[in-house]
Protein backbone atom coordinates (compact mmCIF):
# COMPACT_ATOMS: atom_id res chain seq x y z
CA UNK A 1 0.00 0.00 0.00
CA UNK A 2 1.19 3.47 -1.38
CA UNK A 3 1.78 5.97 2.16
CA UNK A 4 1.26 9.17 2.21
CA UNK A 5 4.05 11.94 1.75
CA UNK A 6 4.33 14.62 3.90
CA UNK A 7 2.72 17.79 2.43
CA UNK A 8 -0.09 15.18 2.11
CA UNK A 9 -0.63 14.84 5.78
CA UNK A 10 -0.07 18.41 6.67
CA UNK A 11 -2.62 19.03 3.81
CA UNK A 12 -5.05 16.80 5.43
CA UNK A 13 -3.97 17.84 9.30
CA UNK A 14 -4.83 21.78 8.11
CA UNK A 15 -8.31 20.64 6.87
CA UNK A 16 -8.88 18.40 9.76
CA UNK A 17 -8.47 21.17 11.82
CA UNK A 18 -11.49 23.05 10.70
CA UNK A 19 -13.12 20.79 12.30
CA UNK A 20 -11.50 21.94 15.68
CA UNK A 21 -11.95 18.53 17.73
CA UNK A 22 -10.43 18.57 21.10
CA UNK A 23 -10.04 15.00 21.84
CA UNK A 24 -6.90 14.43 20.65
CA UNK A 25 -6.80 10.48 20.65
CA UNK A 26 -10.06 10.69 18.61
CA UNK A 27 -8.04 13.57 16.30
CA UNK A 28 -5.24 10.61 16.34
CA UNK A 29 -7.71 8.06 15.20
CA UNK A 30 -9.69 10.64 12.50
CA UNK A 31 -6.00 11.10 11.07
CA UNK A 32 -5.25 7.67 9.66
CA UNK A 33 -8.01 6.84 8.89
CA UNK A 34 -8.52 9.28 6.86
CA UNK A 35 -4.79 8.79 5.51
CA UNK A 36 -6.14 5.16 5.08
CA UNK A 37 -8.81 5.73 2.51
CA UNK A 38 -7.02 8.52 0.58
CA UNK A 39 -4.16 5.38 0.38
CA UNK A 40 -6.44 2.83 -0.67
CA UNK A 41 -8.13 4.81 -3.46
CA UNK A 42 -4.25 5.78 -5.00
CA UNK A 43 -3.85 2.12 -4.72
CA UNK A 44 -6.51 1.75 -7.35
CA UNK A 45 -4.67 4.50 -9.46
CA UNK A 46 -6.57 7.64 -8.26
CA UNK A 47 -5.04 10.70 -8.60
CA UNK A 48 -4.39 12.25 -4.93
CA UNK A 49 -6.40 14.97 -5.50
CA UNK A 50 -9.66 13.20 -6.51
CA UNK A 51 -9.09 10.66 -3.56
CA UNK A 52 -8.45 13.56 -1.20
CA UNK A 53 -11.73 15.36 -2.66
CA UNK A 54 -13.72 12.10 -2.59
CA UNK A 55 -13.05 10.97 0.93
CA UNK A 56 -13.85 15.09 2.52
CA UNK A 57 -16.71 14.41 0.55
CA UNK A 58 -17.66 11.01 2.70
CA UNK A 59 -16.04 12.33 5.75
CA UNK A 60 -16.83 16.43 5.96
CA UNK A 61 -16.13 18.64 9.00
CA UNK A 62 -19.72 17.93 10.19
CA UNK A 63 -19.61 14.37 9.98
CA UNK A 64 -16.15 14.41 12.53
CA UNK A 65 -17.58 16.94 14.81
CA UNK A 66 -20.34 14.30 14.99
CA UNK A 67 -18.19 11.34 15.40
CA UNK A 68 -16.34 13.94 18.14
CA UNK A 69 -19.65 14.50 19.87
CA UNK A 70 -20.89 11.05 20.08
CA UNK A 71 -17.56 9.86 21.30
CA UNK A 72 -17.98 12.53 24.27
CA UNK A 73 -21.56 11.30 25.00
CA UNK A 74 -20.70 8.11 25.72
CA UNK A 75 -16.93 8.32 27.46
CA UNK A 76 -18.38 11.11 29.44
CA UNK A 77 -22.09 10.63 29.75
CA UNK A 78 -22.56 14.18 31.33
CA UNK A 79 -22.39 17.78 29.88
CA UNK A 80 -19.07 18.96 28.82
CA UNK A 81 -18.26 22.59 30.21
CA UNK A 82 -15.59 24.19 28.01
CA UNK A 83 -12.62 25.84 29.33
CA UNK A 84 -13.72 29.02 27.95
CA UNK A 85 -17.28 28.46 29.74
CA UNK A 86 -15.91 27.59 32.83
CA UNK A 87 -13.19 31.01 32.86
CA UNK A 88 -16.33 33.52 31.57
CA UNK A 89 -18.08 31.86 35.38
CA UNK A 90 -15.28 32.71 37.06
CA UNK A 91 -14.90 36.30 35.73
CA UNK A 92 -18.24 36.66 36.50
CA UNK A 93 -18.64 35.34 39.92
CA UNK A 94 -15.09 37.45 40.87
CA UNK A 95 -16.71 40.80 39.34
CA UNK A 96 -20.17 40.70 41.02
CA UNK A 97 -18.46 39.46 44.57
CA UNK A 98 -15.70 42.55 44.16
CA UNK A 99 -19.08 44.91 42.86
CA UNK A 100 -21.51 43.81 45.60
CA UNK A 101 -18.92 43.96 48.22
CA UNK A 102 -17.44 47.41 46.84
CA UNK A 103 -21.37 48.51 46.92
CA UNK A 104 -21.79 48.05 50.78
CA UNK A 105 -18.92 49.61 51.39
CA UNK A 106 -19.68 52.85 49.42
CA UNK A 107 -17.04 52.74 47.18
CA UNK A 108 -16.02 54.71 44.24
CA UNK A 109 -16.69 52.21 40.95
CA UNK A 110 -18.94 49.89 42.66
CA UNK A 111 -21.84 49.87 40.02
CA UNK A 112 -19.41 50.14 37.47
CA UNK A 113 -18.05 46.73 38.64
CA UNK A 114 -21.10 45.11 39.28
CA UNK A 115 -22.53 46.00 36.11
CA UNK A 116 -19.88 44.61 33.94
CA UNK A 117 -20.05 41.44 36.06
CA UNK A 118 -23.94 41.01 35.48
CA UNK A 119 -23.54 41.58 31.88
CA UNK A 120 -20.64 39.17 31.68
CA UNK A 121 -22.64 36.23 33.26
CA UNK A 122 -25.58 37.06 30.87
CA UNK A 123 -23.93 37.25 27.92
CA UNK A 124 -20.74 35.51 28.52
CA UNK A 125 -21.06 32.29 30.98
CA UNK A 126 -25.04 31.96 30.41
CA UNK A 127 -24.52 31.92 26.84
CA UNK A 128 -21.62 29.71 26.49
CA UNK A 129 -23.35 27.29 29.15
CA UNK A 130 -26.40 27.31 26.55
CA UNK A 131 -24.08 26.65 23.58
CA UNK A 132 -22.55 23.58 25.30
CA UNK A 133 -25.52 22.41 26.58
CA UNK A 134 -27.09 23.17 23.09
CA UNK A 135 -24.11 21.05 21.61
CA UNK A 136 -24.82 18.34 24.19
CA UNK A 137 -28.64 17.84 23.51
CA UNK A 138 -29.14 15.49 20.68
CA UNK A 139 -33.36 16.07 20.49
CA UNK A 140 -34.87 18.86 19.63
CA UNK A 141 -37.05 19.34 22.88
CA UNK A 142 -33.59 19.55 24.34
CA UNK A 143 -32.23 22.17 22.20
CA UNK A 144 -35.68 24.39 22.80
CA UNK A 145 -35.11 23.63 26.39
CA UNK A 146 -31.33 25.26 26.69
CA UNK A 147 -32.70 28.10 24.44
CA UNK A 148 -35.33 28.36 26.94
CA UNK A 149 -33.49 28.64 29.97
CA UNK A 150 -30.84 30.70 28.73
CA UNK A 151 -33.85 33.49 27.70
CA UNK A 152 -34.99 32.47 31.12
CA UNK A 153 -31.83 33.33 33.05
CA UNK A 154 -30.68 36.20 31.19
CA UNK A 155 -34.10 38.52 32.20
CA UNK A 156 -33.72 37.48 35.83
CA UNK A 157 -30.09 37.84 36.10
CA UNK A 158 -30.31 41.13 34.26
CA UNK A 159 -33.37 41.88 36.12
CA UNK A 160 -31.67 41.01 39.57
CA UNK A 161 -28.35 42.82 38.35
CA UNK A 162 -30.51 46.41 37.41
CA UNK A 163 -32.27 46.02 40.68
CA UNK A 164 -29.27 46.41 42.81
CA UNK A 165 -28.55 49.32 41.11
CA UNK A 166 -31.82 51.06 40.82
CA UNK A 167 -32.28 50.68 37.18
CA UNK A 168 -35.66 50.90 35.37
CA UNK A 169 -37.56 47.59 34.12
CA UNK A 170 -35.47 45.58 36.92
CA UNK A 171 -39.00 44.44 38.73
CA UNK A 172 -40.12 43.46 35.04
CA UNK A 173 -37.37 41.53 33.88
CA UNK A 174 -37.00 39.71 36.85
CA UNK A 175 -40.60 38.60 36.88
CA UNK A 176 -40.49 37.88 32.92
CA UNK A 177 -37.54 35.72 34.09
CA UNK A 178 -38.67 33.73 36.56
CA UNK A 179 -42.09 32.79 34.29
CA UNK A 180 -39.90 32.28 31.63
CA UNK A 181 -37.44 29.86 33.69
CA UNK A 182 -40.94 28.37 35.56
CA UNK A 183 -41.92 27.22 31.86
CA UNK A 184 -38.52 26.01 31.39
CA UNK A 185 -38.28 23.69 35.02
CA UNK A 186 -41.81 21.92 33.73
CA UNK A 187 -40.77 21.75 30.73
CA UNK A 188 -37.42 20.17 31.39
CA UNK A 189 -39.17 18.26 34.06
CA UNK A 190 -41.36 16.17 31.84
CA UNK A 191 -38.58 15.57 28.86
CA UNK A 192 -36.21 14.28 31.64
CA UNK A 193 -39.05 11.81 33.05
CA UNK A 194 -40.18 10.93 29.59
CA UNK A 195 -36.29 10.04 28.67
CA UNK A 196 -36.29 8.17 32.19
CA UNK A 197 -39.11 6.09 30.77
CA UNK A 198 -38.44 5.32 27.35
CA UNK B 1 -26.67 -4.07 3.84
CA UNK B 2 -28.47 -4.50 7.20
CA UNK B 3 -30.69 -1.66 8.88
CA UNK B 4 -28.57 0.49 11.60
CA UNK B 5 -31.21 -0.14 14.22
CA UNK B 6 -30.58 -4.29 13.61
CA UNK B 7 -26.48 -3.95 13.55
CA UNK B 8 -26.17 -0.96 16.68
CA UNK B 9 -26.73 -3.38 19.44
CA UNK B 10 -24.01 -5.77 18.09
CA UNK B 11 -21.48 -3.60 16.79
CA UNK B 12 -19.54 -3.82 20.60
CA UNK B 13 -19.38 -7.65 20.31
CA UNK B 14 -18.34 -7.23 17.00
CA UNK B 15 -15.31 -5.45 17.85
CA UNK B 16 -14.45 -7.16 20.78
CA UNK B 17 -14.66 -10.46 18.59
CA UNK B 18 -12.55 -9.16 15.71
CA UNK B 19 -9.85 -7.95 18.89
CA UNK B 20 -9.58 -11.16 20.49
CA UNK B 21 -9.10 -12.71 16.80
CA UNK B 22 -5.44 -10.63 16.67
CA UNK B 23 -2.78 -9.33 19.22
CA UNK B 24 -4.18 -5.72 17.91
CA UNK B 25 -5.73 -3.92 15.42
CA UNK B 26 -6.33 0.20 14.30
CA UNK B 27 -9.59 1.43 13.36
CA UNK B 28 -9.85 1.31 9.39
CA UNK B 29 -8.64 -2.36 9.37
CA UNK B 30 -11.61 -3.11 11.76
CA UNK B 31 -14.28 -1.42 10.01
CA UNK B 32 -12.57 -2.99 6.28
CA UNK B 33 -12.07 -7.10 8.12
CA UNK B 34 -16.09 -6.19 9.15
CA UNK B 35 -16.85 -5.17 5.20
CA UNK B 36 -14.79 -7.80 3.82
CA UNK B 37 -15.99 -10.82 5.72
CA UNK B 38 -19.63 -9.69 5.71
CA UNK B 39 -19.75 -8.99 1.65
CA UNK B 40 -20.78 -5.50 2.57
CA UNK B 41 -23.93 -6.40 4.81
CA UNK B 42 -22.54 -5.00 7.84
CA UNK B 43 -20.80 -1.68 7.33
CA UNK B 44 -19.11 -0.27 10.23
CA UNK B 45 -19.05 3.64 9.51
CA UNK B 46 -16.82 5.51 11.46
CA UNK B 47 -19.28 7.19 13.64
CA UNK B 48 -20.03 3.98 15.10
CA UNK B 49 -17.19 2.72 15.06
CA UNK B 50 -14.44 5.46 16.89
CA UNK B 51 -16.95 6.37 19.64
CA UNK B 52 -17.27 2.92 21.04
CA UNK B 53 -13.73 2.27 20.87
CA UNK B 54 -13.23 5.08 23.08
CA UNK B 55 -15.80 3.70 25.37
CA UNK B 56 -14.33 0.17 25.44
CA UNK B 57 -10.84 1.76 25.97
CA UNK B 58 -12.87 3.94 28.93
CA UNK B 59 -14.10 0.78 30.61
CA UNK B 60 -10.44 -1.13 30.32
CA UNK B 61 -11.66 -3.45 28.00
CA UNK B 62 -8.90 -2.35 25.70
CA UNK B 63 -5.88 -0.68 25.83
CA UNK B 64 -3.85 1.22 22.71
CA UNK B 65 -0.73 1.42 21.44
CA UNK B 66 0.67 4.23 19.25
CA UNK B 67 2.83 3.76 16.29
CA UNK B 68 4.50 5.52 13.45
CA UNK B 69 3.42 4.48 10.21
CA UNK B 70 5.06 6.85 7.65
CA UNK B 71 4.97 9.91 8.99
CA UNK B 72 1.74 9.64 10.89
CA UNK B 73 0.56 8.31 14.33
CA UNK B 74 -1.31 4.84 14.09
CA UNK B 75 -3.37 4.42 17.35
CA UNK B 76 -3.36 0.24 17.48
CA UNK B 77 -6.57 -1.53 19.96
CA UNK B 78 -6.08 -4.59 21.96
CA UNK B 79 -8.18 -6.71 23.85
CA UNK B 80 -7.16 -6.40 28.16
CA UNK B 81 -7.87 -9.62 29.85
CA UNK B 82 -11.81 -7.99 31.08
CA UNK B 83 -11.66 -7.57 27.55
CA UNK B 84 -10.91 -11.02 26.34
CA UNK B 85 -13.54 -12.36 29.06
CA UNK B 86 -15.90 -9.69 28.30
CA UNK B 87 -15.71 -10.82 24.50
CA UNK B 88 -16.26 -13.96 25.06
CA UNK B 89 -19.62 -13.35 27.39
CA UNK B 90 -21.08 -11.41 24.84
CA UNK B 91 -20.57 -13.68 22.05
CA UNK B 92 -22.28 -16.11 23.95
CA UNK B 93 -24.92 -13.63 24.79
CA UNK B 94 -25.52 -12.75 21.06
CA UNK B 95 -25.35 -16.89 19.73
CA UNK B 96 -27.75 -17.59 22.43
CA UNK B 97 -30.23 -13.98 22.00
CA UNK B 98 -29.93 -15.39 17.84
CA UNK B 99 -31.07 -19.07 18.62
CA UNK B 100 -33.56 -17.06 20.92
CA UNK B 101 -34.74 -15.52 17.83
CA UNK B 102 -35.07 -18.32 15.37
CA UNK B 103 -37.41 -20.22 17.98
CA UNK B 104 -39.31 -16.87 17.68
CA UNK B 105 -39.46 -16.44 14.13
CA UNK B 106 -39.42 -20.02 13.16
CA UNK B 107 -42.00 -22.13 15.93
CA UNK B 108 -42.21 -25.65 15.08
CA UNK B 109 -45.91 -26.65 14.50
CA UNK B 110 -47.75 -27.84 17.89
CA UNK B 111 -48.33 -31.52 17.57
CA UNK B 112 -52.04 -32.23 17.52
CA UNK B 113 -53.01 -35.28 20.07
CA UNK B 114 -55.61 -37.92 18.19
CA UNK B 115 -58.05 -39.28 20.60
Amino acid sequence: MQLLADEQIKHIEERLALASLTNTSLSIDILDHICCMIEERLDLGWEYPKAEKEVFNQMGVLQIQAIEHETNILTQNKLIMKKRTKITGLVAIVLMTTGFIMKMMHLQGAALVWAIGVFEATFGFALFLTVDRFRYETSVKGKVASIIGYLGSAFFILGFGFKLLSWPFATNAMIIGGLVLLVYFIMNNSFRNQEKLS
Amino acid sequence: MYSNELVRGTLKTIILQLLGEQDQMYGYELSKLVKERTKEKIVLTEGALYPILHKLEKDKLVVTNLEKVGNRTRKYYALTSNGKTSAKEKKNELLEFVETLKVLMEPKPIALCNY
